[in-house]
């Protein structure tokens, strides 16, 4: 009975080994990250807790930014992606989360897609968001076109207080 | 063969199945009204504001072309490489109503309406149609399936299915393949203290503001000179009013 037992966990060490076996073991490239690297002191949390939490971080902040109206805080997407990924690539065109919209193939280039790629996660996020600072601005919000005698506070709803 | 016992039984129990039936029926329309209550939570927008637009289509250019375009500039949509006309989407769109008897042209942008009691948030099988504390109708993308239930529901023809992969989406305006979308009144810039794209760009033709505070300027200017809901007889007392139709 036992000795069945042993055996086929003996077999099974084996087998996950040799499955393990054909697994890159390298890490993203360092190169890749250079931006992240840089800013990675300045991060809203420190590093080690980012690396495990920053989706769960993201997914708090989406319910409170659609159903509260709550905007500009630390954890919101749109921060990360102004602050980790830049403009352009080194050769000057955009850096986008895919590398081929088509296939769907990763930029590793990307500060979200280097890891992702690395651990094989398949995410929605840029599906609708967008992957890169540069369509900040784009929209004509630099009038500032302010409602009179409206502050922020107002708007979240304290005008008749 | 079954007993005269058991056919009672089960006459009791089909009984019992049409007393419970009606009862949720009753029940049913009450239930199923979803809405967002105003939240206790720290800075959550209330329902102490109700934003809402006063649209004056005598003062609107080429019928509310410059509205359109603004709106197109600031959400990004409109330019679906990969879908027919029908099926593009068409966040705000110029309506042309003809008077029949005297043959006078009039031309309106319609857009989401943002009801108060909005049909496309009780028929939402996931709750992803919904309408925020302050009056804003808005669709969940995090949880929208796609049934296109909403745009079934909307008597406006307000909203729009997105058909293709999207790319380079504007950074306040996330839309994407296989939800529904309509006017979000600008959202992002709401919150931001500022004024919806379209009221910027209309020249005076639109007044935006709160609903619920007698001294506004749209509450004034609704007290002064009226303003018509379109389709005012499905009472759903709509956030967005027209002067001139």
């Amino acid at each position: 009975m036992f000795g069945k037992a042993r055996f086929f966990l003996t077999a099974m060490i084996l087998l996950s080994g040799i499955i393990l076996q054909g697994c890159d073991t390298s890490h993203p490239p360092e190169s890749r990250l250079k931006t992240a690297l840089a800013k990675s002191e300045q991060c809203v949390e420190p590093t080690a807790l980012m690396r495990t939490n920053h989706m769960e971080f993201i997914k708090h902040m989406q319910d409170d930014t659609v159903y509260g109206g709550i905007r500009g805080t630390k954890h919101e997407l749109k921060a990360c992606i102004n602050c980790h990924v830049p403009a352009a690539s080194e050769d000057g065109k955009p850096l986008n989360y895919l590398k081929d919209n088509e296939t769907g193939e990763l930029n590793e280039e990307h500060f979200c897609a280097t890891c992702h790629k690395y651990a094989v996660v398949k995410l929605n996020c840029f599906e609708c968001h967008s992957d890169n600072p540069q369509n900040e601005g784009v929209a004509p919000n630099t009038a500032a076109h302010k409602i009179p005698a409206l502050t922020s506070a107002q708007a979240k709803g304290g005008s008749h207080e | 063969m079954s007993n005269p016992q058991n056919i009672n039984s089960y006459r009791r129990k089909f009984m019992q199945g049409i007393g419970v039936t009606a009862a949720a029926a009753t029940l049913a329309p009450g239930m199923l009204l979803r809405e967002v209550q105003a939240s206790n939570k720290e800075g959550y927008v209330t329902d102490k504001v109700r934003w809402g637009m006063l649209i004056d289509t005598n003062k609107l250019v080429e019928g509310g072309q410059e509205v359109v375009n603004a709106c197109k500039k600031e959400h990004g949509w409109g330019a679906e490489a990969h879908s027919n006309e029908r099926q593009k989407a068409s966040w705000v769109r110029k309506v042309t109503v003809t008077e029949k008897t005297t043959g006078y042209v009039n031309q309106l942008p319609v857009m989401c309406q943002h009801c108060e009691t909005a049909p496309c948030v009780d028929v939402c099988p996931t709750g992803a149609s919904m309408k925020r504390a302050d009056g804003i109708v808005l669709v969940n993308k995090h949880i929208c399936i796609g049934c296109r239930y909403c745009m079934m529901a909307c008597p406006y023809k307000a909203r729009s299915f997105v058909h293709e992969s999207l790319f380079d989406q504007h950074a306040d305006s996330p839309r994407g393949k296989g939800t529904v979308e309509s006017c979000t009144m600008c959202v992002h810039r709401v919150d931001e203290g500022k004024e919806p794209a379209c009221v910027e760009a209309s020249n005076g033709a639109i007044v935006f503001g709160d609903l619920n505070d007698p001294n506004s300027n749209i509450s004034q200017k609704l007290k002064a000179e009226d303003g018509k809901q379109i389709r005012a007889d499905l009472g759903l007392n709509t956030g967005v009013r027209y002067q001139g139709i």
